[in-house]
């Protein structure tokens, strides 16, 4: 059976975290709220039973002041007559002590009074007492406020209203819980989705770019979208991409150099075995000539010279071919590269050579003559390239990790089109030369772990920058000096 | 994953299309549909119109409406007529006395000291107006809305102010109101054909 993939069961299993937790939770809820639910319908019972008693009472209360009203109403009614002052010293013995009293003539009173006094409930939730104030025309009008017996009435609708909606309020808080709770469990997916497609699709992405790999594709990189640890994991394949085309580089490099090597090596013995034969024989012909005519003599003389100077020129050559075949394996240690510099220099007294060397340039694990060699070669090149005034100019310095000698001419420059192969055995911009002095140097640097290239120098000319990698132990040299 | 939020989807649809069970009905046989003079009339009486817990509420004095709808439908769902009779019944605890007022064009206010009487000129209905004729011959719908509601708009304000929980803009508030936003269902009472129905001579 097939494996789920990755990306489902990361979704899955926060899916199902978020749907667990929810799922606890609810029946935490359920729990909590089933409990509130039983204290409250006790408290409501309770309430219920406490709030029509309190109404009751509060009946029984309304009767009772009215009652009081109309006794006092009785008393006051009957002579002598009480001036206001009076008026609320009765009313304040029968305990009625906020009553608000009004006097005005008897005919301006709405209220058949002929029965004697009338008590009654007026608007803004009062009682109203209306008596005829006795020897004289005038009536008095006692209102009592019925606030505290309101309040209870109104306590009692409240209850009664929220006891009709509490049904719905228990169902609104369950609804209220469900939606809560989907959103957080849409959350959760969503959050879910973006993480487990957030992993898995650089891990796809990696998966592509190994398969490219199998495929030999080495130029297929993965864009890298992120900072963190997939994306440094998307760098460092993009890296070991990288480090793949540069050792292949270096491999058939390598195997290209070997092959010339051996095609050099096979040309000097070729060549080399038969220059002696040929210059002895050459000699001899002219040593042995037995006769005196001497426009012969000079004319064997003449061929002799040319052909011994020719052989010189095979010999040379071959001694070049043989210089190349037998490249020697370095034999490096820590040296200034500086020196090594100003001691080549030195070879060339007439030439215009300005130096521009970096004063504090760390030791470089160095071979000392195969170095010579290298700037040797390049000095030539450069005079060769800059003509009878021209200038060279070597510079030193460091960037990061790596020694840098640039060597610059005022030379024409290297075309573009050549710089890509100039460094490969048998390919020369010169018209003498065999074309294998760079090649020399192209080995020489990378055996050193060095990286040669040309460019265009900002003055015109050419600028050959040769890196060499500074090594650890002549790193730490300045500390251990501190 | 689809399946648990259709379910949800589900649960929360059905939990919030839930209606009350109305309590009050037109039985038929107190209904008596008629034509008088150029009018169409209607006798009924309504069962159970005040439940127990409105009667509750009355008694604790609470101002109650009482809202009684008809209308009639063709089956083409056009609307021939709508009658209301709306009432107000107020009940003085501290006096004991009930006062029913007819909110119309003549307002009237029935005083009483007894809720059987209020309960009696609620539920009976007498010659209530459907329509004047005429009528299009053809299969007729009366429907009834009945809403007793004791709850006043005073009231739900206090009760607002009192359950701090569900102040406006809040997240119950999606779910739950004090106000009432629905009104109740129409229900199907009768069917009749105008032709099909007595005459009544005018008195």
């Amino acid at each position: 059976m097939r494996a789920i993939p990755l990306r489902w069961r990361i979704i899955a299993a926060l899916i199902g975290l978020a749907l667990g937790t929810t799922l606890i939770l609810a029946l935490l809820a359920r729990h909590f709220l089933a409990l509130s639910l039983q204290t409250n319908t006790n408290v409501n019972v309770e309430m219920g039973s406490a709030l029509t008693s309190a109404l009751s009472l509060a009946k029984e209360n309304y009767d009772a002041k009215k009652r009081q009203l109309q006794d006092i109403g009785q008393l006051l009614s009957a002579p002598p007559h009480r001036d206001l002052n009076a008026l609320h010293a009765a009313f304040a013995n029968a305990g009625l002590d906020d009553m608000t009293l009004r006097i005005s003539p008897i005919e301006q009173i709405d209220t058949d009074l002929s029965q004697g006094p009338v008590v009654s409930k007026v608007e803004n939730d009062q009682l109203q007492l209306v008596i005829a104030l006795p020897d004289s025309q005038q009536a008095l009008t006692a209102l009592l406020s019925l606030g505290a017996l309101i309040d209870v009435k109104n306590a009692v609708h409240t209850y009664k209203h929220i006891e009709m909606a509490e049904d719905d309020l228990h169902t609104a808080f369950l609804l209220a819980f469900l939606v809560a709770a989907a959103g957080v469990v849409l959350l959760a997916s969503v959050t879910g989705i973006r993480i487990g497609f957030g992993i898995t699709r650089p891990l796809h992405a990696l998966l592509k770019g190994t398969r490219e790999m199998a495929r030999d594709n080495l130029q297929y990189r993965i864009p890298k979208s992120r900072d963190d640890e997939i994306g440094l994991l998307i760098e460092s394949f993009n890296q070991m991409a990288q480090d793949l085309v540069e050792n292949r580089r270096k491999r058939l490099e390598a195997e290209q150099i070997a092959a010339w090597r051996e095609i050099a090596r096979r040309l000097a013995h070729e060549i080399k075995n038969p220059l002696t034969p040929i210059q002895l024989a050459v000699q001899q012909v002219r040593d042995k000539y037995p006769g005196d005519d001497p426009e012969y003599q000079k004319f064997v003389t003449n061929c002799t010279e040319i052909v011994t100077e020719e052989v010189e020129n095979l010999r040379s050559l071959v001694q070049e071919f043989a210089n190349f075949a037998r490249m020697p394996s370095l034999s490096l240690s820590l040296s200034d590269l500086n020196e090594c510099v100003q001691n080549v220099v030195r070879l060339y007294p007439d030439a215009r050579i300005h130096l521009n060397l970096e004063k504090n340039l760390p030791a470089l694990e160095l071979d000392i003559e195969q170095m010579r060699r290298v700037l040797i070669n390049l000095i030539e090149n450069g005079l060769d390239a800059s003509g009878k005034n021209g200038e060279i100019e070597i510079r030193t310095y460091t960037s990061d990790d790596t020694a840098i000698i640039s060597v610059i001419d005022s030379g024409p420059g290297v075309p573009l089109k050549d710089r890509a192969r100039i460094f490969q055995p048998y390919v020369s911009t010169k018209e003498s030369g065999m074309g294998l002095g760079l090649a020399v140097v192209h080995n020489i640097i990378e055996d050193h772990g060095g990286h040669i290239s040309v460019t265009d120098a900002p003055a015109g000319g050419a600028q050959f920058d040769l890196q060499l990698p500074i090594p650890n132990r002549a790193k730490a040299q300045p500390e251990e000096q501190l | 994953m689809t399946r648990f939020f259709i379910i949800q989807a589900l649960t929360v649809c059905t939990l919030a299309n839930v209606q009350p069970i109305l309590a009050q009905h037109i039985p038929q046989d107190s209904l008596y549909i008629y034509v008088q003079s150029d009018t169409l009339r209607l006798d009924a009486t309504i069962d159970s119109l005040f439940s127990k817990r409105a009667i509750d509420a009355i008694e604790t004095g609470m101002t109650t409406s009482i809202a009684v709808q008809f209308r009639l439908r063709t089956g083409r769902g056009n609307n021939l007529g709508l009658h209301s009779l709306l009432r107000r019944l107020e009940h003085d605890i501290w006096e004991g006395q009930y006062r029913l007022i007819r909110r119309s064009a003549r307002p009237d206010t029935q005083i009483t000291s007894h809720f059987e009487d209020i309960r009696r000129a609620c539920s009976e209905l007498q010659g209530v107006t459907l329509a004047r004729l005429p009528l299009p011959d053809e299969p007729i719908t009366l429907q009834v809305r009945i809403d007793v509601n004791p709850i006043s708009s005073e009231q739900r304000e206090r009760t607002r102010q009192w359950l701090k929980i569900i102040e406006k803009g809040s997240f119950l508030e999606f779910f739950f109101s004090l106000d009432r936003s629905t009104s109740p269902e129409w229900i199907d009472l009768f069917r009749f054909r105008p032709s099909a129905l007595p005459h009544l001579l005018d008195e």
